[in-house]
Order: structure tokens, then sequence, then C-alpha cells
């Protein structure tokens, strides 16, 4: 008897459905936060989101929500330093101990919660095959929304990041505009953890988007091929995961190292 | 060629409890290259960043263009004492379209224009060959034509460069003066630079002015 293909399982679709989405959100912002190096915060946003996700399950709500409503605030409060005349050093101490508060805030809820070791294996390292239609429509209009606010904020966003002085002096305001692209990326770092969870959310945003850097692409290329790298890495995963029996973050975190190895292979023999 | 002045009526301008303006008044035509002069702590970023808007003034009515500052700084190119050290893994000819109409909101659907506007800049400033270089190879004389094609990027009447010739050789300041030279015949753009040592400026092409700021004035 001739086993069924991957695709036949209604759960798969939606996983494969809610990988692309989430991919075109990993590569866009992903990029951008590395392009103005705030990969601490593409790395601290999703932990931060864990600890809402936490009080959601607890207070018997949708993980997804807590997540997105946390995230936030933390991309509001990450842009707010971002604004205050803090040396980085000084700004990324304090993000870390808002990241560490976090996780511990997240462990205290999952243990009132009475379902602290299953809940806090997905929310830290994702529920991919768990996508339900639902949760599907919530991440394509996550999706819509970011990439949407990111066209808006797109030619600003790059030359204040490319060029500060001179954005500036042509009155452009860099806070404001960093804090409402952390807002995009808060709400994007959100949706990818619900794929990849809190832990290796970071692989699916910042791995692609390194090799495109790596391989010096201009913007428009770069961020194509930071998508089609989130999207190789978040499909591939997939595949090997229905194979090889081994959980998705596996896949997505190593598949993240192999494809910057691979790209600095290549730009060495280039 | 485009005409440029800057006035000031009774202007302050403090930064902590430092004054670098103290009710000053004066008018500066800055048709061709005008050399701001003054010791170091001086305070000649600072007036460069009030004539942008980036600083404000205390007091009394400063005019740059005929306009206050954050209305004038849309039609000035500014080139920081600095060079920003930012994306240096991307080609050049990315750091100059992202220049161009960066302040507009929204993406931009003509990338070929845009691509042959930057071209056209990196030829004026004679970095044509630079185009697909990242930027952190570059060297400084080179980053600093990068940064000169920038600032052009909104054709702007005035351009205001800190300092230009501060990381440069000798050789590389004698190039950067014949290309203001350049750029004045050929775009009709004025010049405001700061600078500290000495300027072979007698032979260039243009009309030149130097002026001091020293106890709270600017001298002519």
């Amino acid at each position: 008897m001739v086993e069924p293909s991957f695709l036949a399982f209604s759960f798969m679709q939606h996983a494969f459905i809610g990988c692309f989405l989430v991919s075109l959100l990993a590569g866009s912002l992903g990029w951008c936060l590395l392009l103005r190096r705030q990969a601490f915060a593409a790395h601290a946003l999703p932990h931060i989101g864990f600890s809402g996700a936490a009080a959601a399950v607890w207070l018997h709500i949708s993980p997804l929500w807590g997540m997105i409503a946390t995230s936030m605030l933390g991309g509001v409060f990450m842009g707010h330093e971002g604004r205050s005349k803090h040396h980085p050093a000084q700004r990324d101490m304090m993000t870390g101990l808002i990241l560490a508060a976090s996780l511990g805030i997240g462990v205290l809820c999952l243990h009132e919660a009475n379902g602290a070791s299953s809940q806090a294996t997905t929310l830290l390292f994702g529920d991919v095959l768990g996508l339900d239609l639902p949760s599907l429509g919530i991440l394509a209009l996550l999706t819509l929304l970011c990439l949407g606010g990111l066209a808006l904020l797109w030619r600003p966003l790059l030359f204040i990041s490319m060029a500060p002085s001179l954005a500036q002096a042509q009155g452009l305001s860099a806070s404001r505009l960093g804090q409402l692209f952390l807002l995009l990326a808060a709400l994007a770092s959100a949706a990818c953890a619900e794929i990849a969870g809190a832990l290796l959310c970071f692989s699916l945003m910042i791995g692609p988007a390194a090799v495109s850097l790596k391989l010096g692409l201009s913007p428009f290329k770069g961020i194509l091929c930071s998508i089609f790298g989130a999207l190789l890495l978040s499909w591939g995963g997939l595949i090997l995961s229905w194979y090889s029996d081994i959980p998705l973050p596996f896949w997505i975190s190593l598949g993240g190292v192999g494809l910057y190895a691979l790209a600095s292979f290549l730009k060495r023999s280039l | 060629m485009k005409e440029a002045h800057l006035s000031a009526q009774d202007v302050s301008l403090r930064i902590g409890s430092q004054s670098i303006l103290n009710h000053a008044t004066f008018a500066l035509p800055l048709t061709g290259l005008t050399i701001l002069r003054g010791h170091n702590g001086a305070g000649k970023t600072c007036v460069l960043r009030a004539l942008l808007g980036i600083l404000p003034h205390q007091s009394g009515t400063l005019l740059l263009l005929g306009h206050p500052p954050d209305v004038a700084r849309h039609q000035c190119g500014y080139m920081p004492q600095k060079a920003d050290q930012t994306a240096p893994m991307l080609p050049v000819i990315s750091h100059v379209m992202a220049c161009l109409n960066g302040a507009r909101w929204g993406f931009p659907f003509s990338s070929k224009t845009t691509r042959h506007h930057a071209e056209a800049l990196l030829r004026d400033v004679n970095a044509f060959p630079l185009a697909h270089r990242p930027l952190g190879c570059l060297s400084g004389g080179e980053r600093q034509r990068i940064a000169l094609a920038q600032a052009l990027a909104n054709n702007p009447k005035l351009l205001i460069l800190d300092e230009p010739f501060a990381a440069l050789d000798a050789q590389s300041h004698q190039a950067l003066l014949q290309l203001f030279g350049q750029l004045y015949q050929q775009r009709g753009v004025n010049i405001l630079i700061t600078a500290h040592g000495p300027l072979e400026t007698a032979s260039l092409p243009l009309p030149v002015r130097e002026v001091t700021l020293a106890r709270g004035h600017i001298h002519g």
C-alpha cells in the first residue's frame, strides 16, 4: 500500500501555509533588523513575548494574543530606550534584564496555569503542526499589517539606516522611525514565534538575513534572498522533520547556521 | 548659478553652558565656496547643525537661503565630519539610491530611474567605478566622495560639509577642492565647509570666502 504524501494531511497543509507567511515576515523584517544592527532586538522580542503568551495560557486566552501584546510592549520599550541618550551597551544591558525578567514571569505564569512542561515546550519551541484555520487567519492578517507597514516606512527607514546624519539633516526623526519599526518587528516576531517558538524565532529572522548581507546584495535583492532563505529553512525543515521525526526547530536552527556557512564559502570562492 | 545667503538677527546659540553665538547679527553671501574657520571647540559643527535645524537656536532670527532652518534644510545637502559607519557590506550604489527621495513615504516602484540618477551622482563626484564595491572596502577619500554623492541626492542649492578635509592627505585635499569647483560649475551648487588647515584655493574656478567663528560672532 502506498503511503500518503505529507501534503495529504490538513495539518501539514496548514503548516506549509503558516511557514510561507512567517517566511515573508522573518525575511523582510529580519533583514531590516540586521541592517539597523538590532539583532539583539530580534532575540529579545520573542522572549519578552513568551511571558505574555504564558500569561495568556494562565488566563485561558489564545497565547498568540499574549505574545503579540507583550512583544509590542517590548518594542515600545526598546524604541523608547533608542530615543534616550544611553550608550548602546547600556541599552542592550537593560533590554537583556527585561528579557531575563520576562522569562521568569513566563515560568511563573505557566506554573500557576498548572501546565508548565507541555505549554512551555510549545511556547518556547513553537507548534507549527498545531496551526488551525483561525490561527492562520491571524497570521495572514499580521503578515499583511507588517508588510504594509514596512512598505510605507521603506524609503525613510532605509535612508535613516544607511545615511543617518544626512537623513536627520533633511528632517527625518531617527527615534520616531525607530520606534515605528520596532513595533512592526515586535508583531513579526510574535508571528514567527508561533512557528519557530520564542527560543528559535531568532534563527528564522536572523539566519537568512545574515546570509543576504554576507553576500552583499542590494536591499531589494537582499530581502528577496532573505525571504527565500527563510522559506527554504521552514519548508525544508518541515519536510525533513516529517521524514526524520526530529522537531522542526532543530532543522531551522541548524539550517540557519548551514546557510550562513555556505554563503561565507561562496563569498570566499567568488 | 544658484544664489545662496545666510543672515542672522540677534541670534543666540548655546550648548549647555557654552555660548556659540551670542546675540550675533550678520549677513553672509554663500555663493561659491565659503570656509568657516575657528579654533577647536569654537562650535563650528554646532553652527552647521543649527543651520540645518538639528540644533535649535535660543533666540533671534536665523535665515538660510531666505528661509528658517527647518524649511531651508530641504534645499541643503549635508556631510558630517565623521562618515556614518552603516551597512559596510552593501554596495555603494545602494547607499546612494537610499538617499534619493529618502524622506518620502512608501515603496519606490521606479527603481530603474533611481538607479540611473544614483549613477549620474556617482559620475559627478568621479566615483562611478566604485558603484558596485561594498562601502566598507573604500579608502577615506573614496568614502568622502560617496558621502558627497549622497549629499547631492536631493539636488541642493547649498552643500554643508563639516571638516571634509579632516581625514585626507594633501593630494586628496587638492582633488576634493577641484571637485568643489567642478560641482559649482556643472551643477551651480554652493558649498559651505568648516576647515582647520590652509587650503590652496587660488586656482579654483569659483568665488572663495573665509569667515571666522570667534567670541560668539561670525566675522567676515
